[in-house]
């Protein structure tokens, strides 16, 4: 399997948005990092891929399986989802929680789950509304894991969580993500996670992919440019993503490769990070 | 698919409890032949795993677990299934006692027999301690939700009249039967307002007087946007910049926000029910249909109110941020209770007109009156559950199915005009197959509604998420 997910030409409309034409590859064995605003399509295109949001048009196959087969609701035995919020009942407590959840799953391991129950230290007797937020989020993760899957697919999956405890949680996926057969499709506005984590990043602005590039080949090709306006104004002609103007001088987003071998002194460089990338090219979409 | 059927049983313990002993109680009437016994048995386990699915259906909403749901490995025909099972297999259950019952031999000569009497009687009895044990459980465990509430105060209210129907009248002097009715009504009107009364004080003062924990952080709690200052000094701040006073605001908003699921079209339930009430007075010339009907809409119109008071209090997130606002705690509080108290006016003028005509037009068949009246108050529940859930803001329903739910209320308020109040010639008294008429026709309404409710849901998708 080359692909653990491909979708082609999704589109899925509604009265005020329309997500697509989207075109999406997660490869095998990688983590992919799905980025954008609020409002960007996120959470429908998270969705839609496990059929829970119906395409208007396109397809989308999920381990090599059309989500529209009746195929896929067996194949859900297989993908862990971490929806945007722990979505559990309230009055019910964790060992419940637990309970309920192996008998949807035909692979559920209980030892996998008391295993995460205690590397996060879960209240398992406790009732779920009496979790905290945090404790709410590990909770949603460990049941994600717990039933053996190949492919994860995860909406903000670590906020609430303190920086602590994400990068435990990192650590997981982590781990999850170091088997070949492994895929995972993280959506998060921590971009700091992805960082650590992912091997692609893909950009969602308005319901379209703006780029979908490996993240180390996106970080190299970028850089960011610091410069006086004043003195050099000369610099804002070599091509910028876009610039930010302020008022102790411009910033700009440049393809590393229209970078001139050599600055006039006084012009800062730096390696751009997601968040710059980000913000960058959507305002420059936006000016668009 | 056990998960889900597990998940409904686990989350409401008391619920299924309570709904197996009803079903037993029913059992135990058809083993005795006694369609008395069967019949509150059945009209009550119908009504409880109607409560179930209903508040399961809400908290699942809630909760998000809807949207869990269609992650797991079950298709959404499934899921709705899984659901339906309960209200689904308890209506099986009590129609199929039901025809056990029709089937059986002798059965005239049992209902009049001392042993069903005594045996109606007992189980009144366990039942009404159960219930009583049951309801005070879950008050005193309870986490403010107005849903679970609303259900209880509409059970304390309609059962009441359940038990006092199958009771034994006969042994009841005829003059103390004509006044039952209206004892009760006025009582249970007495007792709602005071529940409402107890309930909105506690957690209004306790939401005022303790920073940080119900009424929202402590950075939230009231304090004065202008500080008091001279009055020369206060014109100069120039013209109020909102149109309306604070108080006006304040009820606006609540009105809004409780009365768009709540007062206003459970009030309509009611009015389509005096509507009724008048068709039938002036087509029939009789009383005893009508008054059943009448007596119900200050009973239902005072839970309706008390649910709009009690969500406006428990349940209102908005309430953590009213204490920030630059109004006084007069005002906030007033704001509350206002328009409660002129609701209840305009129900306690209800009642007064309702006591003249009941002594205006009299009537003398307590037993036939007090079956109309029960079975008019089931009907109005659902009915009343019906147009909740066809308006219910939270509960994202398609348009068509807040039609349906809407049309389907009605529908179940013309069948009760149609079934129960046939004939003002011969009083309508409890006989065997009214019993089993009113058991089929209880189970098939609350399981119906129950599935339909269910049903309404947006499966498989919900609509544009905030963040998409």
């Amino acid at each position: 399997m080359k692909n653990a997910i491909e979708i082609r030409g999704l589109i899925r409309r509604y009265s005020s948005f329309t997500l697509g034409p989207v075109d999406l590859d997660l490869p095998a064995g990688t983590v992919l990092g799905l980025i954008g605003e609020n409002g960007a399509g996120k959470t429908t295109l998270l969705r839609s891929i496990l059929s829970a949001a119906a395409a208007d048009a396109g397809t989308i196959h999920v381990m090599g399986t059309d989500n529209r087969d009746p195929s896929f609701t067996e194949l859900k035995n297989r993908i862990g989802a971490i929806p945007d919020a722990p979505c559990f009942p309230a009055n019910l407590s964790g060992r419940q929680i637990e309970k309920i959840m192996s008998m949807f799953f035909r692979d559920w391991d209980d030892r996998i789950f008391n295993a995460y129950a205690e590397k996060f230290r879960l209240p398992l007797g406790q009732e779920f509304s009496e979790y905290s937020k945090g404790t709410a989020a590990k909770l949603n993760i460990a049941c994600a894991l717990s039933h053996h899957p190949d492919l994860l697919i995860m909406d903000e999956p670590t906020s609430g969580l303190d920086p602590v405890v994400r990068d435990e949680v990192l650590d997981v996926f982590n781990n999850f993500a170091r088997d070949e057969n492994h895929a995972v499709l993280i959506s998060t506005h921590i971009l700091s996670d992805l960082e650590k984590i992912c091997d692609y990043i893909a950009f969602l602005h308005e319901g379209q992919i703006l780029f979908c590039q490996p993240k180390d080949e996106l970080l190299d090709s970028h850089v960011i440019v610091k410069w006086d306006s004043q003195e050099h104004p000369e610099i804002g002609g070599l091509g910028f993503v876009t610039i930010k103007e302020g008022s102790y001088g411009n910033e700009g987003l440049l393809l590393r490769s229209a970078l001139p071998q050599a600055l006039p002194p006084g012009i800062i460089t730096e390696r751009a990070t997601i968040e710059d990338i980000m913000i960058f090219t959507a305002r420059a979409a936006g000016k668009r | 698919m056990r998960g889900l059927i597990y998940k409904e049983g686990a989350q409401r313990p008391g619920y299924t409890f309570f709904t197996v002993v009803f079903l037993l109680i029913g059992f135990l009437g058809v083993c005795v032949r006694s369609p008395t016994t069967l019949c509150m048995g059945g009209v009550v386990s119908s009504y409880l795993v109607y409560c179930m699915s209903f508040e399961s259906m809400r908290e699942d909403q809630e909760s998000g677990w809807r949207r869990r749901e269609l992650t797991l490995p079950a298709t959404p025909a499934e899921l709705v299934l899984c659901h339906a099972v309960l209200p689904l297999s308890v209506t099986g259950i009590l129609l199929l006692m039901g025809i056990v019952l029709v089937l059986l031999p002798d059965k005239g000569d049992i209902i009049e027999s001392p042993a069903s009497a005594i045996l109606t009687f007992t189980a009144q009895t366990v039942v009404s301690l159960l219930l009583m044990a049951f309801i005070l459980s879950r008050y005193t465990s309870h986490k403010n939700t107005g849903e679970s509430v609303e259900r209880w105060l509409t059970f304390i209210l309609f059962l009441p009249i359940v038990v006092l129907d199958f009771s034994p009248l006969d042994s009841i002097p005829a003059a103390d039967r004509q006044l039952r009715p209206i004892i009760f009504a006025c009582g249970a009107a007495i007792v709602t307002a005071a529940v409402i009364l107890a309930v909105v004080v506690r957690y209004r003062i306790r939401q005022l007087s303790s920073p940080g924990t119900k009424a929202g952080p402590a950075a939230f709690q009231y304090t004065p946007a202008i500080p008091a200052q001279p009055a020369a000094l206060r014109s100069d701040l120039g013209a109020p910049r909102h149109k309306h006073s604070p108080l006006f605001a304040l009820m606006l908003e609540k009105w809004y926000q409780t009365g768009r699921s709540d007062t206003i079209y459970s009030t309509i339930a009611a009015g389509l029910l005096l509507i009724f009430g008048a068709i039938s007075i002036s087509m029939k010339g009789e009383y005893s249909p009508a008054l059943a009907i009448l007596i119900m809409i200050p009973l239902l119109c005072t839970i309706t109110c008390s649910v709009a008071a009690i969500r406006s209090v428990c349940d209102d997130p908005w309430w953590r941020f009213q204490s920030a606002l630059p109004v006084k705690r007069s005002t906030l509080v007033l704001s509350v209770y206002l328009p409660q108290i002129l609701m209840a006016a305009a129900f306690l003028l209800l009642l007064v007109i309702e006591l003249i005509l009941f002594l205006i037009t009299g009537f003398t068949d307590i037993s036939g009156f007090t079956a109309s009246a029960s079975a008019a108050l089931m009907f109005a529940a659902i009915a009343c559950g019906l147009f909740n859930a066809a308006f219910m803001n939270p509960l994202r329903i398609r348009y068509r199915s807040r039609i349906g739910l809407a049309f389907a209320a009605f529908v179940l308020l013309s069948i009760e005009m149609l079934i129960f109040f046939p004939s003002t010639d011969t009083p309508w008294s409890f006989s065997l197959r009214s019993a089993v008429m009113l058991l089929a026709l209880s189970a098939l309404a609350f399981g119906a509604s129950g599935v339909l409710c269910l049903k309404t849901f947006r499966y498989p998708e919900d609509p544009l998420e905030e963040d998409q």
